[in-house]
């Protein structure tokens, strides 16, 4: 088996809750806790959950856009979480990230020449009179016409800026990317569009995705293996198509029988989940997930589920299966 | 505008101002009656203030042999005096068209020190946070706690009265609320995504504080200022009046107010005049200011 | 089934840098006596503006023609005053945005009161009463104790619910809900539906549901009108709609959604992208993504009937000859 690109182990991100005037630590929002995944080169790696689920933090935690608290992560045979300054700077060429919003995403006072030009500046890539090549290269890449470069981001829709954004990742030739929901503010028609980009550019540039996203359908479509979050900890991964066809964990089985089926003669067997998510800040014992759980006994209450693999590459955290 | 940007949907936390087109800066005269307004006040003190030898009719310190009544009073406006004179004999015109330097040097070399203090304190604060932030913060409570005049009175005192210590006590001292508006600023941008982004790509701290945030605060920063050269001309004025400010023979407002008082009863106008100077100049910093204000406003923007 | 709410040649035009254009045009519509009417389209399509037109709630500097006719009576031609009577008793609505959309600073029970209070008279007492019935018909647990609560104490589904609890108050006979589940996770936009459904169902009302995701619409509507760029583009039964598509449109948008179930297989998008308000150019809208898009297509397309009560603004079908209607 090939090494993989990215190893997470044990990954944690507590945030301290202050009170007072004296800033007091009394509590902890327990964002991610304990996550741990591999991604092999090439391959994309869907994370879905519902919001506060950690999903957000945990990709920033990896890129240590947010200081994990504690964990390892490997990339390409490197520990990034004890890179000094310049090698991190140096490694963020490797890994990078776009972000959901394609209206806070963009600086509003750069054009999009000059927020392409960004990265090659910043890591000194191509001699000056190569760049504004590159830029113009990079945006027929996505998609866009070249005399784009001279404008401005509020000229744009929300899908021309999704490409920009995904320009810019690539602007400095990485090996991963994390796509932080990149299609969930786009509308369908332009959705499409932007996942079709996406993999046509995996294909080209051997580019390897951790895709986090809310939209299950969106993540079955593009992910080679799913990683389904609650509360901040793992619940089930697998494959994409086992997980959608024989999904073990009683919360993937509610979240995949929550979405509506754009079919108004389909068959729902609809597991409707009772109450809320708990807070992150004041997780349940045992099984996170007992509180709305439809078949939870006592033992679930009690002891944290044990990380299993039930079947080749199907991993799950449930007593019950 | 595009379509989409008319269904309704939750306003951005942070809607930067378009970039306006050249037609639609052109109309806004109608829409910002204020700033052009305000601007046209600042724009003649300022000529006012470069012309200052050219305009003015006669030397301002100079004591006339026939600027005072028989009975040593000063003369009323005439057409030699346009604005009377002072107790001294003086010009009051003139005095007042040179006495507009002082005031403008003092209140905007002053701002340029307070904004270049709350701009680096702020930027610093709101970016680095946690103990920095508390620290900087709290030395911002600090200088906002005292009164300003009596710190500036005290400072100027120590100093010795001269119109370079007078601007540097008022810019060293006048910066906590630049301080604070950048900090609240850079607090909530430095959560958008497209400074993630920056760091993401490995920028460094510098290059995001000044290359990447700075010139997305910089407008609200802008307003502030030119309130800012409004209030410090008058604490300027108010510290010529008690004496320790800008020193006679010099003219400077607040001094020329300050002598005038003795005079008020019989020759009203040595007060008048140099109050109304420093009134209308206040006014159109603070015109312009809030013109600016409603200018970059994105709700005006986008109408 | 007699129609509640009829929707004729609603027009909407929007004073932009001195000039109207037109963010609506020509659109008609029904709803029955307990009818669900989804109402689909893409950001900007102006399905909102739309909804918001009944209500009456457009900005000023909004030229609005055509009929809005609640039972019989034309909203756009009522008075102010006797809009008021009708906004949150006859017609209410819920809107996306559940954080924004309750006051923070009002207790939950007062919120849901003041309508009760305005349009049925009734006294603080009594209002309170019927607020927690009304939230516990929403399936608010706790509701005697969530009534003097705030809005920030509640999570985003519980206070969808309590914008439905304020929606019901005064059992309207038409209920406008404006992307009701487009701001919550999927589990809890499960649970809103769920109870929007039994809701409107029991009470028999008439509902406008707006919103993009075909899923919803497939649920929850009994009839669908698609819209783009500011017209109706097909409209017609659900199960017309999802099985025989006819506008290019529609198609489209059935073929770019990526599917939950069966083979996985390369999305076919609508390539470019939905046209501005200032340049929608002449003909039909869509012709300049259209795959099919022909000569005949510079000229505007007429609602054409493809169906049972199923018309398509296509040149495709026109053929079929004009609906009358």
């Amino acid at each position: 088996m090939t090494e993989a690109l990215l190893q997470v182990e044990e990954l944690v991100k507590y945030f301290p809750i202050r009170r007072g005037v004296l800033q007091r630590t009394v509590g902890h929002v327990k964002a991610v806790d304990g996550i741990s995944f591999a991604v092999n080169q090439g391959e994309t790696l869907g994370v879905v959950g519902e919001s506060g689920c950690g999903k957000s933090t945990m990709g920033r935690s990896v890129l240590r856009l947010i200081e994990p608290t504690k964990g390892k992560v490997t990339f390409n045979g490197k520990n990034v979480l004890s890179l000094n300054k310049p090698e991190m700077r140096a490694m963020r060429r490797e890994m990078q990230i776009v972000f959901q919003d394609p209206y806070a995403s963009l600086n509003p006072r750069y054009t999009i020449g000059q927020t392409l030009l960004e990265p090659m500046k910043i890591h000194n890539l191509h001699s000056p009179g190569e760049r504004m090549q590159k830029v113009h290269s990079l945006l027929e890449r996505v998609g866009l016409a070249s005399e784009y470069a001279r404008r401005f981001p509020h000229e744009f829709s929300g899908g021309q800026r999704q490409r920009v954004g995904i320009a810019r990742a690539l602007a400095v030739n990485p090996k991963l990317v994390i796509l932080d929901e990149p299609v969930a503010a786009l509308d369908v028609s332009v959705q499409s569009q932007v996942l079709n980009l996406l993999e046509d550019l995996q294909d080209e540039f051997h580019l390897t995705y951790v895709f986090i996203a809310h939209d299950l359908s969106v993540v079955r479509h593009i992910s080679d293996r799913v990683m389904v979050l609650y509360l901040g900890r793992m619940a089930e991964v697998a494959d994409s198509e086992e997980l959608f066809t024989n999904p073990l964990h009683p919360y993937t089985k509610a979240l995949l029988s929550a979405i509506p089926v754009p079919d108004p003669d389909a068959k729902r067997e609809r597991i409707i989940l009772q109450g809320d998510l708990p807070s992150p800040a004041n997780p349940p014992s045992g099984c996170p997930f007992h509180t709305r759980c439809p078949v939870a006994v006592d033992k679930c209450r009690q002891e944290v589920p044990a990380w299993r693999e039930v079947k080749s590459s199907h991993h799950v955290a449930c007593h019950l299966v | 505008m595009s379509l989409s940007e008319l269904d309704i949907k939750p306003s951005q936390p942070f809607a930067p101002t378009p970039m306006v087109a050249k037609k639609q800066q052109l109309k806004s005269l109608r829409e910002f009656p204020m700033l052009y307004l305000g601007g046209f006040i600042v724009l003649v003190l300022i000529v006012v203030a470069i012309f200052a030898p050219v305009l003015a009719p006669h030397n301002p310190d100079a004591v006339f042999q026939n600027g005072l009544n028989a009975n040593g009073t000063p003369i009323a406006p005439n057409w030699e005096f346009p604005l009377g004179t002072d107790s001294n004999g003086r010009d009051i015109l003139s005095r007042v068209i040179f006495g507009s330097r002082v005031s403008l040097t003092v209140g905007v070399v002053s701002t340029l020190i307070n904004l270049f203090i709350g701009v680096v304190v702020g930027l610093v604060s709101g970016y680095f946070g946690k103990w920095v932030d508390t620290v900087l913060m709290r030395a911002v409570d600090t200088i906002l706690a005292f009164p300003f005049l009596l710190f500036a009175m005290a400072l100027v005192a120590v100093l010795g009265p001269s119109l370079w210590n007078v601007l540097f006590a008022i810019g060293i001292l006048g910066w906590g609320t630049m301080a604070r508006v950048v900090r609240g600023q850079v607090l909530s941008l430095k959560e958008f995504d497209y400074v993630q982004a920056e760091r993401a790509l490995g920028a460094s701290h510098g290059r995001i504080m000044f290359r990447i945030i700075l010139p997305n605060v910089i407008g609200p920063v802008i307003v502030l200022a030119t309130l800012n050269v409004g209030m410090n001309m008058l604490t300027e004025a108010g510290l010529s009046f008690l004496g320790i400010g800008i020193q006679p023979p010099q003219a400077s407002w607040g001094n020329m107010i300050q002598q005038g008082m003795n005079t008020y009863a019989f020759a009203p106008w040595t007060l008048w005049f140099p109050g109304l100077a420093l009134v209308i100049a206040v006014l159109g910093f603070n015109m312009m200011g809030d013109g600016l204000r409603d200018l970059l406003d994105p709700h005006n923007a986008t109408r | 089934m007699a129609d509640v709410l009829e929707v004729r040649d609603l027009t909407i035009e929007f004073l932009i840098e001195e000039r109207y254009y037109r963010a609506v045009q020509g659109v008609s519509f029904d709803i029955g006596e307990g009818e669900t009417l989804g109402l689909v389209g893409e950001s900007g399509c102006g399905k909102s503006v739309t909804s918001l037109a009944v209500m009456r709630l457009l900005p000023t500097h909004t030229k609005v023609s055509g009929q809005v006719k609640f039972r019989g009576q034309d909203l756009l031609k009522v008075g102010e005053p006797q809009m008021r009577q009708i906004r949150g008793n006859e017609i209410s609505m819920i809107f996306q945005e559940p954080m924004t959309s309750l006051n923070p600073v009002h207790r939950i029970g007062t919120q849901i009161s003041e309508s009760l209070i305005l349009h049925r008279n009734v006294s603080a007492a009594k209002a309170r009463a019927q607020s927690i019935d009304l939230l516990k018909l929403v399936g608010i647990p706790r509701a005697e104790q969530i009534v003097d609560e705030y809005p920030h104490q509640l999570s985003g589904g519980m206070r969808q619910r309590v914008m439905i609890a304020m929606a019901m108050a005064c059992q309207p006979s038409v209920l406008i809900a404006d992307e009701p589940t487009t701001a919550l996770d999927v589990t809890i936009q499960a649970q809103i539906l769920d109870l929007m459904r039994h809701l409107t169902a029991e009470n028999h009302m008439s509902t406008l549901l707006i919103t993009h995701d075909l899923g919803v619409v497939a649920e929850m509507c009994d009839r669908v009108a698609v819209m783009y760029a500011g017209q109706i583009v097909e409209q017609g039964p659900v199960r017309e709609i999802f099985r025989h598509p006819s506008h290019p449109y529609t198609v489209g948008l059935m073929n770019c959604i990526p599917k939950i179930a069966g083979e996985r297989k390369r999305l076919v998008p609508i390539e470019g992208n939905v046209p501005s308000l200032q340049n929608m150019g002449v003909g039909c809208r869509f012709a300049p993504r259209c795959p099919k898009a022909m000569d005949v297509c510079h000229e505007e397309p007429e609602e054409y009937s493809v169906g049972t009560e199923h018309t398509c603004r296509c040149w495709l079908h026109a053929e079929a000859g004009v609906t009358s209607r």
